[in-house]
């Protein structure tokens, strides 16, 4: 058995617990919004595990690019479906809500809108990023699939021109990017440990709130990033945004001063990343 | 290997049959599609752990597409509650 044998047995195990953590949180939880945390969180964390087995098993370049592909799409489109699900349930009354749901507004003075201008013109970055996952899908580099891709990524980036996102200033930096990632990381497995230590909780102790939070960035791609961000760490998830307010559902907030907290320093980090790109539309 | 994959698919097992067990109590439509959403992550994880266990990579591809098919359905019945929602305010 080799070490990275090891490696994928410890990801298979590992990731299949908190698959099937997830589906106690199902079952334990008492409302939507908490089995939310549960089911789609630590899912989420445990289906990268069991992905990591498999690119590992495959052992190719290929392998590494799904896994890459998967963890991407898992943090850009799992989240985004979660908060809408969760912003609509929210909004419907006939949605049953915990009792114990306690609505906790935060005081911070509202910043002022500046607003943002939008440039048009197509993202070539997204273009490149649609090819690479036609080259991972397809799996091979053969003439007529790179043509194909070249095509299809194309229209689809012509297609979508008005909607491109700004893009971090920070991805030119790889340290400040990677700084990010290192800091997302971990409070990903922070929370992920923290949620599935609540499972233990009885319904009744499980004091679930949500959190009115003020954010001070401005331009959708930075709200995206940080919403998305939030609905991804267990334990919280995004329900709505409303005049520069943020309503975010936490799971157990016995005390919401370490969650504002969490939520501030994300904010700090993400309007970082976008800093230089600030600087220029202002100035 | 074959151990820890067996492992592995007891606790998946587990997965499938609390999120079926939510898919059909509910009580709300949210509930219900929180609890597909993870019976397809199970599915996934099962692929995943299927992969290691043969060393067959054919379906690999299928990862990517399961994990972008949950986003879709999650927003169609998002887009559904919503409208469900502002009938009964008419």
């Amino acid at each position: 058995m080799t070490p990275i044998d090891l490696i994928a047995a410890v990801a298979v195990v590992g990731g299949s617990l908190l698959v099937a953590l997830g589906g106690i949180g199902l079952l334990r939880f008492p409302d939507v919004f908490t089995r939310m945390h549960g089911a789609t969180k630590a899912a989420t964390i445990g289906v990268v595990g069991t992905t990591l087995a498999a690119a590992l098993e495959a052992g190719s370049p290929r392998g590494v690019l799904i896994l890459l592909l998967v963890v991407a799409l898992l943090f850009l489109s799992g989240p985004l479906g979660m908060s809408l699900l969760a912003r609509a349930a929210y909004h419907d009354h006939e949605t049953p809500r915990s009792p114990l749901t306690a609505e906790l507004p935060f005081e911070l003075p509202i910043p002022e809108v500046t607003g943002s201008s939008r440039r048009g013109g197509p993202s070539y970055a997204l273009g490149v990023w649609l090819f690479i996952v036609w080259i991972a899908l397809f799996g091979s580099v053969a003439p007529n699939v790179v043509i194909g891709g070249i095509v299809v990524a194309a229209i689809v980036t012509f297609a979508f021109r008005r909607l491109s996102p700004h893009w971090p200033v920070a991805l030119a930096h790889p340290v400040r990017t990677a700084e990010f990632l290192v800091f997302f990381g971990w409070q990903v497995v922070r929370s992920t440990w923290d949620v599935v230590w609540s499972l233990r909780l009885d319904r009744h102790l499980l004091r679930p709130a949500i959190i009115e939070y003020p954010i001070s960035m401005t331009t959708r791609s930075e709200v995206t990033l940080l919403m998305n961000s939030i609905s991804f760490t267990p334990g919280t998830v995004a329900l709505e945004l409303h005049d520069q307010l943020l309503y975010v559902h936490v799971l157990n907030a016995h005390d919401p001063a370490p969650v504002i907290a969490e939520i501030n320093a994300l904010e700090t980090r993400i309007m970082a990343m976008y800093g230089q790109a600030r600087q220029i539309e202002t100035g | 290997m074959i151990v820890a994959t067996n492992i592995a698919a007891l606790f998946l097992a587990v997965a499938a049959l609390a999120s079926l067990y939510r898919v059909v109590r509910g009580p709300s439509v949210a509930d219900r599609m929180v609890a597909l959403d993870s019976l397809l992550f199970t599915g996934v994880a099962a692929l995943g752990v299927q992969i290691f266990r043969t060393g067959d990579t054919t379906y690999i591809s299928l990862l990517v597409i399961a994990v972008l098919t949950a986003f879709i359905s999650t927003v169609v019945i998002a887009r559904y509650i919503e409208a469900e929602t502002s009938n009964d305010a008419d």
